[in-house]
This record gives C-alpha cells, structure tokens and sequence, in this order.
C-alpha cells in the first residue's frame, strides 16, 4: 500500500475544497478557513477510502497539519 | 413469549436552527445531509418534549407497567424524569420506573432492558421514551448545534408467540470518555463538546467489525433492513460503504438532524409510514456514540 506526496496533496485540497497548490509542509487547520472540524473528516473519510479502510486513521483524527499526517503515512506505511 | 415492538411515535419541536443561514450551508449540507436542526423553547425540558408524545398516546401508557426513560439531558439530577411522568402523566402508581443514562446508543440499552423485562416476566407492556434536549448545552457559538436536535420518542413494547427481538451485542470504550461530553465552559456554564473526527475515526473502526460479529452470531443473512443511528450523511455513508450493504437496504433519514437516542426509533417509524418496512421485515439496528459506548440488535415487527 502506497501514497506519494502529491497523492496526499489531492487528497487534502479535494477534501478542502482548496486549489492543490496551497498544500504544502506549510498548510494546517490555524492558516486554513477551509480546514475545519468538517474539512477534518473530509480529509479522514478520503484517506479512508484511499486505503480501502485497511490502515486504523484513529491518529490522524487530531492530526491537522499536512506535515503531521504526511509524517504519520509514512512511518505507518513503512512499517508495513 | 416474545418481545416485540408494538408502536412508535415521536415529538420533534418546532423551533428551528436555520443552517441556510450560515455562509458555508452547502459543504455543511453535503458532509452532513442535514438541513434544519430544531430545539426546546427557552425554558422548556426534556419532560416537556416528552409529554408532548406522551399525551397523544395516554390510552396505551395506562397499560404499561413500566415506564423506562433513556436521557443524558433531565431536568432535574434526581429524581428521575420517569418519576416525573408517571405523576405528571396519572399513570398506575404500581409501574416500574427508572431512567437510563445513554446516549446515542441508548434506545438499544433501552429495548435490551425491557426485554429482558419481559422476558423474565416482571413486565408485560413497556412504554421505552428516548429523549434528549442537547440544545441546552450549546452556546451561540456551538456548531453542534446545526448537527443535534431536540427530540422525544416513545416506543411500546408487548408480547407474542413470534420472536420480535434480539440477540443483543454491546460494547463500551470509557478511555475515549471525553470525545463527547457535556462539562463546564470557561464560564462555568454546562457546554456539550464533541471531537468529531475522533467519533469518526472511533466508528469506521468499531462498528463494522461489530456488525460482521452480530451478522455471525445471527447466522441469517436474510436482514431486510439496516438502520443505525443517524449521525451525519458522512458517517452512514462511510459504514454503508465498508459494510458492503446495498443501498437499498441502509436507510438514511436526517430529516430532523441527530436526534442522538431517538434517531433509530424516529427512523423507523417514518420508514414504516413510507411503507417501507413492512410487517415482517427483519431490521439490524445499531446505535453507538456517547460513552463511547454501542450496541447493536435485531427487530422484527
């Protein structure tokens, strides 16, 4: 199971209804309007999808930064 | 002889939380699936909201010999809101009446009790009342307002030759306690609080492991019907989606938001107004949240 950085990237700016290009290790809930309690769940449902539910997203439910979650897939991928 | 659900009815108030209002209605809208969310008049309880169905039904209450009152909003913290009914209402002094504390989950505990009244022969007709009034722990700012609402049901249950209800499965995760919690504001008020994604995320990890056990234990895929609680569109799309259950058979129904203990039991009554379920019809029901705590059961009418 796999996800690059740009895959990531869709699927937060989808969730957020943002352009792709204002995603980056910058982007969290604090700077982002759109990044909400309801954009949270976007991103959370999307990535859920993602992994065809195959991988617990209970972390990543306070995780909201872009940064943290990238993070997080990584060591938990790479652990598989 | 069998338990079985006898009638339904609800109360749902009038007063609304208008989301057309708000800037972002429609991203609300589509997550959610929810339009209006209604509340209690200002000054109002949940034994108001409760009689109000209670009333309409006078004639089967009288009947009842036990009278059990799902809610985490009473009016007072003792004595129990079922005391108060009985009185307010003229029912039997020789009835059985006690409150549960649930939530979302709690019109499940509810019929489990009063099955097992039944079951044991303590009870022969039981008036279960699901009730809730969040809306008097949500300040201006709340956003969960435009997600719960006030409501009030009130299920009967009798007996029959014909198994009507059951098996149960239940579980609980206190550790998770405080995802979703009623607990004092920085000004020292009472303020309902919910960690939404970690409700999520808490969901699509136990529930569909859940309903894969109850559908094992039950051994009959023959299920006409699912209705769980109704929490959000994003919520029971999700579960729809990993439980692999057709669409057709899942009801969604968020005509009046989330209505927390009473949303199983409004659902159902409005798909049997609808003609859709039928006499007959096997339904999973599923209720989970608050505690956190769940519980899932099978009816047939």
């Amino acid at each position: 199971m796999k996800i690059s950085e740009q895959d990531l990237k869709k699927i937060i700016s989808k969730s957020l209804n943002v352009k792709l290009n204002k995603i980056n290790d910058e982007s969290n809930s604090n700077k982002m309007e759109e990044w909400d309690s309801l954009g949270q769940l976007s991103i959370i449902s999307s990535l859920d999808k993602k992994f065809k539910g195959k991988i617990n997203l209970s972390k990543v439910a306070s995780m909201y930064s872009y940064k943290e979650i990238k993070i997080f897939l990584k060591k938990k991928l790479a652990m598989k | 002889m069998e338990p079985f659900i006898s009638k339904i009815d609800y109360e749902v108030p009038r007063y609304k939380n208008h989301l057309k209002k708000l800037k972002n209605f429609y991203k609300i809208k589509k997550k959610t699936g929810i339009v209006d969310t209604f509340k209690i008049k200002e000054g109002n309880s949940v034994i108001d909201l409760a009689l109000k169905v209670c009333n309409r039904n006078l004639k089967d209450l009288k009947k009842c010999d036990a009278l059990i009152f799902v809610t985490q909003t009473p009016k007072y913290l003792l004595p129990s809101c079922s005391s108060i009914l009985q009185g307010k209402l003229g029912l039997k002094k020789n009835i059985l009446t006690f409150d549960i504390n649930m939530g979302c989950s709690g019109f499940v505990h509810g019929l489990s009790v009063a099955t097992g009244l039944i079951k044991s022969k303590i009870s022969n007709n039981i008036a279960l009342i699901c009730a809730d009034t969040y809306s008097r722990y949500f300040t201006k700012e709340n956003k969960n307002k435009f997600i719960f609402s006030d409501a009030a049901s009130l299920t009967f249950l009798k007996k029959r030759k014909k198994k009507g209800i059951g098996p149960f499965l239940f579980g609980s995760d206190g550790n998770n306690f405080d995802k979703i919690i009623i607990k004092d504001n920085k000004n020292n008020n009472l303020e309902f609080y919910m960690s939404g994604s970690e409700v999520y995320t808490f969901t699509l990890n136990t529930i569909p492991k859940l309903i894969k056990k109850y559908l094992n234990i039950i051994k009959n895929n023959d299920i006409d019907f699912y209705i769980f609680h109704q929490a959000s569109k994003l919520i029971l799309e999700s579960l729809m989606n990993k439980l692999e259950i057709k669409n057709n058979k899942f009801i969604t129904d968020l005509k009046y938001g989330n209505t927390t203990s009473s949303s199983i039991p409004i659902t159902l009554k409005r798909a049997i107004e609808k003609k859709k379920i039928k006499k007959n019809h096997r339904i999973i029901i599923c209720g989970f949240g608050v505690g956190l705590a769940w519980g899932v059961s099978s009816i047939i009418l």
